[in-house]
């Protein structure tokens, strides 16, 4: 396999806008009330709704689908014994953002930071997402130009560089699309503490990945 | 454009390191497992704790505030509840010997005459001192009031320490305690 790195010019331009998050508040609102009233089957569609955007977000701060499969069910049992106490105050995402992004950082503290990624940590389906594809061979006609593998590994390696609360904010921004004000309602911070993070950790990561975004 | 615009790109690959297909069917029967599990592994009391917990850490903000505060009610409730401190079994109690009542040293209506001494007038002085030698053993209540006779006959008299002997007895007297 080629080893030619990826250009960050081969992705096409609309992938420059983050996913604005589907939260649809009031959709929620009305699963939560359900659920605050005993309807179990409320709490699985917010289950549903959720897993795949809390696994990403755990996912890129833990950099291990093992960890990320068990912490994801620690936040969905922790959510589902304080839906009750859900009052409202701000969005449902929010709020089960914030349990998500608080037990993580619980537990990368009480991990260390001694832990070294391992390959095995690197997601090995991606390759084969056609969305993956479709952006990384958009310029460039073949897969064969993009060491797919190393890309993953390196990517994961730079982030996991990153102090904890850089890795947080690079990841709800950039990875999960999420806007500075939002980051700040989560994460408990000011709007320019989050801008500030953002920036540190985007110049970090170019340093990082120097000979990717040549 | 944005100085980081490229390395963000880059980043935002990240996004499609989704679960793979199914997971969150799942995983939902996972958390449905789990949860039958844990009601029958963990006690009543285990359950009742982490309730408390999950309630406690819902105050995010104020956590500390709060327990702080909840440590200083514990601790004044302790302090104003706990009972007198009894004296040990091996000591003896000394009683307590109420003081003399407050006997005021002067007669307040000497204040004017009083001012008038501080004045440089020595007739006023004598007068104040006369009075007030004949008065204090009266207020401590130690000697009768001196009799009209032991008096000065009526009139005004220059007020000397001569004419005032008896009073001055009387008042020595009753300080002495006799």
């Amino acid at each position: 396999m080629d080893e030619t790195p990826l250009s960050a010019a081969a992705a096409p331009a609309t992938s420059l806008t983050p996913p604005a998050p589907t939260s649809s508040s009031a959709e929620d609102r009305i699963l939560v009330d359900r659920a605050q009233a005993g309807d179990t089957r409320a709490f699985d569609d917010l289950v549903r709704k959720y897993t795949p955007k809390l696994y990403g977000l755990i996912y890129n701060m833990t950099s291990n689908r093992e960890d990320t499969a068990d912490l994801l069910q620690d936040v969905f049992a922790k959510a589902y014994r304080s839906i009750k106490r859900f009052m409202g105050k701000s969005s449902f995402y929010t709020w089960i953002y914030s349990i998500a992004v608080n037990m993580t950082l619980n537990f990368l503290k009480k991990r260390g930071r001694h832990h070294k990624v391992s390959l095995d940590d690197v997601d090995t389906g991606i390759e084969n997402d056609p969305e993956f594809i479709r952006v990384t061979t958009a310029n460039s006609g073949t897969l064969r130009e993009v060491n797919i593998h190393e890309l993953q590994k390196r990517l994961n390696a730079a982030m996991m560089k990153l102090s904890e609360d850089h890795r947080t904010v690079v990841t709800l921004y950039d990875v999960q699309g999420l806007q500075h004000a939002e980051i700040s309602k989560i994460l408990g911070v000011s709007e320019g503490t989050v801008r500030s993070r953002l920036f540190y950790a985007h110049r970090l990561l170019q340093t990082y990945l120097e000979d990717f975004v040549k | 454009m944005n100085e980081f615009e490229n390395i963000q790109r880059l980043i935002r690959l990240k996004r499609f390191e989704q679960p793979e297909e199914g997971f969150t069917e799942s995983f939902l029967q996972q958390f449905h497992q789990r949860q039958r599990e844990d009601m029958l592994r963990k006690s009543s009391v285990e359950l009742f704790w982490e309730r408390v917990t999950t309630w406690w850490d819902h105050l995010l903000v104020p956590k500390w505030s709060m327990a702080t505060a909840a440590v200083a009610v514990c601790t004044m409730s302790v302090w104003m509840l706990q009972p007198a401190a009894k004296p040990a079994a091996g000591l003896t109690v000394t009683p307590v010997i109420p003081e003399k009542a407050f006997v005021p040293k002067m007669d307040l209506s000497d204040i004017p005459l009083a001012r008038m001494a501080e004045n440089g007038d020595a007739t006023m002085a004598d007068s104040l001192l006369r009075k007030h030698v004949e008065a204090r053993p009266v207020l401590e209540g130690k000697v009768a009031p001196p009799s009209p006779s032991s008096l000065p006959t009526t009139g005004w008299q220059q007020p000397t320490l001569q004419n005032a002997a008896p009073a001055v007895q009387a008042g020595r007297e009753g300080m002495l305690g006799k």
